[in-house]
């Protein structure tokens, strides 16, 4: 049985492409939603506990045409490529979708129904709530096609009654309780993807707080605890069957009997879905620390700590209200969104801050392309570096945006999204997609190298600045000769200090990031919201494949620094300085994202629960936003690499999801060995 | 003032309560055969070299300890100790307050042994405390009981090593006999002190029901200590040896049972 996945949509287009094409693109996006949910397969098992197995097991098949309005003239095309020239990439993430379940569960969807039905008597024939209208009725065919299914019950399965009885009532009435919640719950969070055709990274936002009442209600009315769990537990392995491994699940920062429930079977189902996003305040109990800090949850990188205060002071920073900012969640995977406003693009560019520096000390020319950057002159101090830093930044970051909203326009045009868009507040009204209608769309940029950057920036005010020991442009013919014949050059850059250190190398980090969230912030307009952020997963490795050396003493294709943690060059990390450090950037104004990742040896997990709890506390009243936890020794991963039969269920943190090793290329494998072993040395 | 220093380790958790911060003192004055800081025991600076990093570059064959460009790029060969200001270490220390407030922690003056350099220690101390740091000395003993009584009046908690009853083993293991060691820890028990007695358990040296009964009866004479931990010997100072050129005596891993039926005895 083939789990639903991508596919389903390449499929349909396939079959249906004169058909589509023909449409415009509004009316070809609901028509494919509805296709879609035609061609979904389902099943209810013998021991379901609500209905969920929707599946697609038609043969692969996908067409390689394009709709003839994606066309681009030359122009536009060129304009969308320009920043790979400089090592950037932009995209419209179309995952990363955060809606309202509680409003949801409240109201049904026949509340966005009624919207839809009152826009359309004043705008009747709008093309845009035509097709809002169209998905939900497609949805309510489908809906009607799980009550047949059950009323089939060709499996036996025991609970079809109450099933039944649930599936009348939603997803298009509100939940009555708990079974109908989960049940409501899963019916949206699987169409999501189906909608945006894309398969990753969809939150269940603040799941412990909005279900809770229902879960309440449930237990009044005779439901018991361990009915509860093994309707959770279908519900996780619902989630875990299209493998998003980034599916982020908030629990706190109220902690009530069902966020516990919940901690409890994250830790004994013990799959990849959902992460565990744990929010933490001053007021977070001593018993939920110790459920938290749990050797079996951090060997899977659960769970992500993220600090109440400091996320919503970031939201603040971002324009957002106070009040309104409280009521965030967080998202799949590193985001602070407030959930039903949004529209998260979340790689939507990934800034190439090499690049920038590189500028910035070469009179604008870059050291391996012929790219120039206009207007840099030649620097002769630490201030002037920061200017050209500044002015090359701006000039690079406008490549990248212009080829992002090329992209975003183009997306809107020909690849809308009424069924996202209806979830979405305000785009029924504005009638309109979520690309321009949400409240925010937020294009997340990952400052790709910017950790090894201000080390490197730290090296030149030591070696050409302060002790006059080179001059700029020896250094510069190091790095591009990845320090071949200039062996002394690159032992005197990694003698000087590092960020991660808490030590002063931390202030040419905070200089830098500055600079960029200005540059990056200054490019908002209308719900545009230009997010800069750290937070890099394991795309440092990739990044770091592709750009030669840097001045920081990282020779040619090795990894960048990781998330906003140190380089591989700091040879001493101490997790209290790493806070110290990470503490110091501006967080709140890279609301993008930005976690520092910690390994802890079990032995430390196991006795010294109060002291990781303080650190982690400790962090956060620093203003950290999150924290990443991991324990895996080395000699498990390396025995892991050679026999990956016997780690079918290991499953690791990296950067911001969860995934079995097995699945990881041998690369990312050994540089997560080698950070693992550098970290058990440093224990 | 200066100090002789040659480790300072962050988020230590092993050396009293919280977070701590663990000052690693130069200089020894036992020879424990069992050590896993080997690189502690001289009291001057030293070399480290791990010879499986070397590429034989050959840039070092010049430098000594004394050497300002000391700096081998594969971390192959290091040196070990390094003078201190009173300042700088006070300064390092301080860095991580917040830690130690929330997780009610602070500072372990370490070694080697850190009674050795008395007047370094005892500033270090005073200032510790002025700044309210919670402080903690781990010590082997092995030292004049006028050095105990000059840092009394600053420290706020005793890790106490104690390792065997037996003064000819003793003597044996770790070059010195034990009864200025015991002595000292009789008065200081006297005291009103926070003590911790710590005591590894080496197998074949102390892992016996004897030893630990009668250092049990000892402690239990005198004021019973607050809190008595058992460690279990383990081989992660083995690589030192080797780069510091000297052999390192094998001894076994005590079980997870030994360990079990030994702190026993003291429940
Ligand atoms: S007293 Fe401690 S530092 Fe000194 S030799 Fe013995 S074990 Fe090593
Ligand atoms: S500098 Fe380092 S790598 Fe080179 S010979 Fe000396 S120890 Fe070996």
């Amino acid at each position: 049985m083939a789990m639903c996945d991508a596919n389903i949509y390449r499929y349909v287009v396939y079959q249906n492409f004169d058909y589509l094409d023909s449409l415009s693109p509004i009316k070809r996006s609901s028509e494919i939603f509805k296709l879609e949910t035609e061609a979904l397969s389902m099943d209810l098992k013998k021991e379901d506990e609500f209905f969920g197995w929707m599946f697609f097991d038609n043969p692969n098949k996908y067409c390689d045409k394009l709709f003839s309005d994606c066309i681009v003239d030359e122009k536009t095309q060129s304009i969308i490529q320009e920043p790979v020239i400089h090592g950037s990439i932009t995209t419209v993430d179309r995952a990363h979708t955060l809606v309202d379940y509680q409003y949801i569960l409240q109201n049904g969807l026949s509340s966005y129904r009624e919207k839809i039905e009152s826009e359309m008597l004043k705008y009747p024939g709008d093309e845009y709530l035509l097709a809002m209208r169209d998905e939900l009725v497609a949805i309510e065919k489908l809906v009607l096609r799980m009550q047949l299914a059950v009323e089939e019950n060709s499996n036996g399965c025991e609970n079809a009654s109450k099933i039944k009885t649930a599936l009348k009532q939603v997803p298009f009435y509100p939940a009555r309780n708990f079974l109908e919640a989960i049940q409501s719950v899963w019916i949206i969070h699987f169409l999501l993807p189906v909608a945006e055709h894309a398969y990753y990274s969809i939150s269940l936002g603040k799941f412990d707080q909005y279900i809770y009442p229902f879960y309440q209600k449930s237990l009044a009315d005779g439901m018991t605890r361990e009915e509860a769990k093994r309707i959770l537990h279908n519900f996780y392995k619902l989630l875990n069957s299209y493998s998003d491994g980034a599916c982020l699940l908030n629990v706190g920062p109220e902690y009530n009997e069902l966020s516990e429930l919940i901690i409890e079977c994250q830790r004994e189902f013990s799959m990849p879905a959902p992460i565990l996003g744990a929010r933490i305040s001053e007021s977070t109990p001593d018993h939920i620390w110790n459920m938290l800090i749990d050797e079996k949850l951090f060997s899977r990188g659960q769970p992500t700590f993220y600090g109440e205060d400091s996320c919503a002071a970031a939201l603040v920073e971002k324009g957002v209200a106070r009040d309104r900012a409280l009521g965030f969640s967080n998202n799949s995977c590193m985001g602070i969104g407030l959930a039903g406003k949004e529209f998260n693009s979340m790689w939507g560019c990934v800034f190439s801050i090499s690049a920038v520096l590189e500028a910035a000390l070469n009179c604008g020319k870059l050291l391996h392309t012929n790219l120039v950057v206009p207007g840099i002159e030649k620097i002769t101090n630490l201030c002037e570096l920061y200017g050209a830093f500044e002015r090359s930044a701006d000039h690079l970051f406008d490549i990248c945006m212009k080829s992002y909203e090329a992209r975003a326009d183009l997306s809107e045009k020909t690849d809308p999204d009424p069924f996202v868009s209806i979830l979405t507040d305000g785009c029924i009204e504005k009638r309109c997609d979520r690309i321009s209608g949400a409240e925010y769309h937020n294009v997340t940029v990952e400052c790709m190298g910017m950790i090894n950057v201000s080390d490197g920036i730290c090296a030149i005010d030591d070696l050409v600045f302060k002790n006059n020991k080179y001059c700029l442009e020896e250094l510069s013919e190091a790095v591009k000769n990845d320090f071949v014949g200039y062996e002394e050059i690159r032992n005197d850059i990694l003698k000087c200090n590092k960020y991660g250190q808490n030590s002063d190398a931390d202030l040419y980090a905070i200089a830098v990031a500055e600079i960029l969230q200005r540059v990056i912030r200054k490019k908002d307009h209308a719900n545009r919201k230009y997010s800069p952020s750290l937070h890099t997963l394991t795309a440092n490795v990739n990044y770091g494949k592709n750009w030669g050396a840097g001045y920081d003493g990282r020779l040619a294709y090795e990894p960048f620094a990781k998330n906003a943690g140190p380089s591989d060059r700091v040879r001493k990390k101490e997790p209290t300085s790493l806070i110290l450090s990470a503490a110091k950037l501006p967080q709140h104004k890279f609301f993008g994202g930005q976690p520092v990742d910690l390994n802890f040896s079990t032995e430390i997990i196991r006795n010294h629960k109060k002291e990781i709890a303080s650190l982690i506390s400790t962090y956060f009243q620093l203003g950290g936003l999150q924290l990443q936890v991991n324990s895996m020794t080395s000699e498990l991963l390396k025995d892991a690499v050679n026999h990956p039969e016997k780690y079918n269920d290991l499953v690791v943190r990296i950067g911001g999801y969860s995934c079995y090793f097995n699945w990881l290329s041998e690369q990312v494998k050994r540089e997560f060995i080698m950070r693992t072993e550098i970290e058990e040395k440093n224990a | 003032m200066t100090g002789e220093i040659f480790n300072i380790q962050k988020f230590c958790v092993n050396d009293g309560p919280g977070i701590r911060t663990t000052v690693f003192f130069k200089g020894c004055n036992l020879c424990c055969a069992w050590c896993h800081n080997p690189e502690s025991q001289s009291a001057s600076k030293q070399i480290l070299f791990y010879s499986d990093k070397c590429t034989h570059c050959g840039k070092c064959k010049d430098w000594t300890v004394n050497n300002d460009n000391f700096f081998c790029a594969n971390e192959a060969k290091e040196i070990c100790g390094k003078t201190f200001e009173l300042n700088e270490v006070i300064d390092e220390i301080l860095k991580d307050r917040a830690f130690y407030k929330n997780s009610s922690g602070g500072v372990t003056l370490s070694g080697g042994e850190c009674m050795l350099q008395i007047d370094f220690l005892e500033e270090l101390l005073k200032a510790c405390k002025q700044n309210g740091v919670h402080t903690a000395i781990d010590t082997a003993g092995h030292v004049p009981y006028e050095s105990f009584e000059r840092v009394l009046p600053y420290t706020d908690l005793f890790l106490f090593d104690v390792k065997c009853y037996d003064s000819d083993k003793h003597k044996k293991y770790t070059g010195a006999s034990n009864e200025l060691i015991f002595s000292n820890l009789r008065k200081l028990l006297k005291t009103n002190k926070t003590v911790w007695v710590r005591i590894p358990i080496i197998p074949t040296v102390n892992d016996t029901e004897e030893e630990m009964l009668a250092i049990k009866s000892f402690l239990y004479s005198c004021r019973a200590p607050k809190k008595i931990e058992l460690l279990p010997y383990h081989s992660m100072g083995e690589h030192k040896y080797a780069a510091l050129g000297k052999a390192a005596q094998a001894f076994s891993i005590p079980s997870e049972e030994k360990m079990m039926q030994l702190k026993n005895i003291f429940s």
